[in-house]
């Protein structure tokens, strides 16, 4: 059984939540990585979206670098940030038992029924923890998906590989059939 | 073109190729820098969503 960790919301009132997507998704990484396990340190534990924003500082869209930074700093977990993986590779890398944060687009999402800012088509995180060999579905945990309103879906949801794919492909200058991401260590 | 050439195994090897094909993968540092693999227009940044 993979290690799953706990859902965090981008919109929990705190400081830039608009923008803590990418927060939100090392939150969830960083659990994921260290498998739940408290390092020890002067830092909080589990890992909160603003407790990373902070570390980060100023308000706005957040790079994974930023975030890989913030998680080492404040949960000693490591993640390997890379630019360009062809998708088989990606899927290759969750296979193997990594998480992954993964940059998408979400003019991609935004007409399907995972939808969770109705309105928004820029480009997002999402953290994607596990694929199912049933059908290759994989489950997202999209920091959007909080329920806030009834229309709102709840995360993590199974998203089928064909989205997952499209949504990451669509982030502008990507290279044809790769994705951006950063992975959690193997955790298996 | 990506750098890294190498053929993914299929979604139904082992684990085990997968995690040696994941090591090779991570191992090459030219995957490190968006400069080298994506396009000029490419940025590594997320944008403000709407609560």
């Amino acid at each position: 059984m993979v290690y799953r960790p706990a859902f965090r919301t981008q919109l929990d009132g705190s400081r830039c939540a608009g923008t803590n997507c990418g927060c939100a998704s090392q939150a969830m990484a960083s659990q994921r990585g260290r498998r739940g396990a408290d390092p020890g340190n002067s830092h909080g534990w589990p890992p909160t979206p603003p407790e990373i924003r902070n570390y980060i500082g100023a308000c706005g869209g957040t790079s994974l670098n930023q975030n890989d930074a913030a998680s080492n700093h404040l949960y000693a977990a490591d993640m390997a940030v890379r630019y360009g993986v062809p998708w088989a590779t990606f899927q290759s890398l969750i296979i193997s038992g990594r998480g992954a944060i993964l940059q998408i687009r979400y003019s991609v999402i935004a007409p399907t029924r995972f939808d969770a800012s109705p309105g928004f088509t820029g480009n997002h995180a999402v953290y994607v923890n596990e694929r199912r060999s049933s059908d290759g579905a994989y489950l997202v945990y999209d920091p959007l998906a909080d329920h806030r309103r009834a229309s709102i879906p709840q995360g993590p949801q199974w998203w089928p590989a064909s989205l997952v794919k499209a949504a990451a492909y669509a982030v502008p200058g990507t290279a044809t059939g790769c994705v951006n991401a950063s992975f959690t260590r193997d955790t298996d | 073109m990506p750098p890294f050439k190498e053929k993914a195994p299929t979604v139904g090897a082992s684990k085990a190729e997968h995690k040696k094909h994941a090591d090779r993968f991570l191992a090459n540092e030219d995957h490190k820098d968006p400069k080298k693999v994506n396009k000029p227009e490419y940025r590594d940044t997320t944008d403000e969503a709407k609560p």
